[in-house]
């Protein structure tokens, strides 16, 4: 059974003679109590998806297509009313830059607080105080009692960030926790110490966790499943060891051999890199949109024809027309990706 | 101890910069954040030095210091053995900068030709007939198409703006660029591209670079030298492989085991580092470090350790590890 379940969503924008699609054909499914770990480059529009999942995808973009199934409930036939109460409740969102999230003007306390009084409104004040407090806790705050008082300005972006979470649990059932770049804007001894707080708290509420991120790094570090997105597709589905040791798309073998490996390339020689650029909305290639970059292209097949998502090995999905005979991947093999 | 070496061709002498906090309106306070205190550092020609550290911990400051954007409270910068003494418009031409994000580096109003015909003009790099071949030889040195020239910087992409603020860097042909994380807004699959583009005009222009990043795999990659800096002060400095082979400050040691390995085969458990940085405010007597040092011991909180040698090379300032 799945929690979420995705069904050939399509998210366009209105563009100058046609739509632009930045969600094109998409089917993701997350299972509950897994970490699935969605990377892509900026604009292949993950966090577009996350978007279309809380019901945010801001205006004048809209979900043309498709269905996403949250248990029973198809969250895109659902009354505003009832998608508010999802919301903050059972799906929470987190975002990159803490600062942004957080109101400048009331007490960390006060914004927590605040959530509570939305989804329980039946609790004593002194009651949501011991819970908010006890939240804060949770997420490793360092004396909560005196924290609770403090404005974000006061605090550092590992707090913040911490604040951030315990705003998004608040509600108590939580099932699926969406986190956007949770950790771009932090340090890395800070983005070490958050994640680690991901997976522990992921595991103590058994809630699922959609990590968008573009760094490698986290998703070796903290996911069970891994999505790849490439402008507005999905090329690659696996799970996280078969994905970092039998990359079947292109563009995926790319990123990983492009990433700057202790040892694994001689200092100061080139990197591999992939060529060129992601091509932008309403520019993407009429085949596979991958193609411009690719290094095992064809003529024909991947000019003309848009590759489907299909499952090869089990549960690793690849939508590239040469999956099959692409060669085992290798760290240092970099000729594929410097054509 | 040291090598016999050519002289360096940028060097900062005991680097003191504190800023004053202002606590009211009207009352200033005697606090002082000390963003760098008593860094000295060298810049060989040709050779790349990386600064790392977190963020807050000096190492833009010390970019601003040596662009002259900053005067030092103490301390001097050394450009090919001259102190330097405010941006004259030599010293601007032989120190230039890459900026970290490529979309508010450019003018937004002025096309591509315009950006890069203005260092040329400003600094008379060549003849007023030649100044449009030049600007093409640019735009070529750096990998784009002299299509681009007519363009404005909204309509090109990052990694295509980044290659224009390394085309006006190096237009004026300095000496030393001073690379301000260069690539941590740029997409991962743009990131190598650059990083290319970066050492190949430094071996064709026999350029230095002051290289500042977070990235320590990065770095590991395109450095020669390593320091590491935390709240205001350098900890640790080595040659790049001696420095990734056994990196020896417990910051350092840290840094290292909190990057994130892109294998999940290897995920360790114990690369978290507690609590965080200071706010450099409210120090005290002692190491800085040592509020989260696992090997502090009571001789950190009363003495300040000093950089010294630990080995060939290898400068290191901690108590715990011993002198050579």
């Amino acid at each position: 059974m799945n929690l979420v379940d995705i069904r050939n969503l399509e998210v366009q924008f209105p563009g100058a003679t046609e739509p632009l699609t930045v969600i094109d054909d998409l089917s993701l499914n997350i299972l509950p109590g897994e970490i699935l770990g969605l990377v892509g480059e900026s604009g292949c529009g993950k966090s577009m998806l996350a978007r279309s999942i809380m019901g945010l995808v801001p205006s004048p973009g809209n979900v043309s297509k498709g269905q996403i199934f949250f248990g029973d409930l198809d969250l895109l036939t659902l009354d505003e009313p009832s998608r508010r109460s999802l919301r903050g409740n059972q799906i929470s969102i987190i975002l990159q830059e803490p600062m942004t999230t957080l109101n400048p003007v009331y007490t960390i306390g006060n914004q927590i607080e605040e959530v509570l009084k939305e989804h329980r409104p039946d609790m004593k004040r002194s009651e949501r105080r011991q819970l908010v407090i006890q939240l804060m806790k949770q997420t490793g705050i360092p004396s909560p009692e005196a924290r609770i008082h403090q404005y974000p300005h006061e605090l550092s972006g590992g707090i913040r960030q911490r604040v951030a979470i315990a705003m998004a649990l608040v509600g108590g059932k939580v099932q699926l926790l969406i986190a956007d770049e949770p950790t771009t804007a932090l340090d890395v001894t800070i983005q070490a110490q958050i994640l680690k707080l991901f997976v522990e708290l992921q595991k103590e509420h058994q809630m699922s966790l959609l990590l968008i991120t573009h760094d490698l790094g986290v998703i070796a570090q903290t996911a069970h499943r891994v999505a790849v997105m490439y402008a507005g597709r999905l090329v690659e589905v696996a799970h996280v060891e078969e994905l970092f040791d039998n990359p079947r798309h292109p563009y995926t073998r790319g990123l990983l051999h492009s990433l700057p490996r202790p040892g694994s390339h001689s200092r100061k020689q080139p990197m591999p890199s992939i060529p060129g650029t992601v091509p932008s909305p309403g520019a993407i290639p009429q085949g596979c949109a991958f193609y411009d970059r690719c290094g095992f292209r064809d003529d024909k097949q991947c000019l003309n024809e848009r590759p489907n998502l299909e499952e090869g090995a089990t549960e690793h999905w690849v939508s590239c027309h040469f999956a099959a005979e692409i060669p085992p991947f290798k760290v240092n093999s970099s000729d594929e990706v410097t054509p | 101890m040291t090598q016999v070496r050519e002289s360096p061709i940028l060097e900062l002498r005991n680097l003191v910069k504190h800023f004053a906090m202002r606590r009211s309106l009207l009352r200033r306070s005697r606090d002082k954040v000390r963003a760098v205190d008593g860094v000295s550092l060298q810049i060989q020609s040709g050779r790349t030095t990386a600064l790392v550290g977190e963020s807050g911990c000096g190492k833009s400051t010390i970019a601003r210091l040596i662009l002259q954007l900053l005067q030092p409270d103490s301390g001097e910068v050394r450009m090919s053995g001259e102190v330097v003494v405010g941006a004259s418009k030599e010293f601007r031409r032989s120190v230039q900068m890459v900026f970290q994000d490529p979309f508010s580096s450019l003018t937004p109003h002025l096309t591509i030709r315009s950006i890069l015909k203005e260092p040329l003009t400003v600094h008379k790099v060549c003849l007023a007939e030649e100044i449009q071949d030049h600007i093409l030889d640019l735009v070529s040195a750096v990998g784009l198409s002299a299509d681009m020239l007519n363009r404005y910087p909204h309509q090109l992409s990052g990694g295509q703006r980044q290659r224009i603020g390394i085309a006006r860097a190096i237009a004026v042909n300095p000496k030393l660029i001073v690379c301000d994380e260069p690539v941590s807004a740029l997409d991962v699959s743009i990131r190598s591209q650059i990083i290319n583009l970066l050492l190949d005009i430094q071996k064709s222009r026999n350029l230095a670079y002051l290289f500042i990043s977070h990235d320590l795999d990065m770095v590991a990659h395109v450095s020669d030298t390593v320091a590491v800096m935390y709240l205001g002060k350098i900890v640790e400095q080595a040659p790049t492989e001696t420095f990734f082979a056994g990196p020896r400050h417990p910051y350092s040691k840290a840094l290292l085991a909190s990057a994130l390995i892109p294998d999940p085969k290897r995920r360790s458990e114990n690369r978290e580092l507690v609590g965080e940085m200071d706010s450099g405010v409210e120090r005290e007597t002692g190491c800085s470090f040592r509020t989260r040092c696992p090997l502090a011991i009571d001789l950190c909180a009363t003495h300040e350790p000093v950089l010294h040698y630990s080995a060939d090379e290898h400068l290191t300032a901690c108590h715990r590890i011993e002198p050579v």
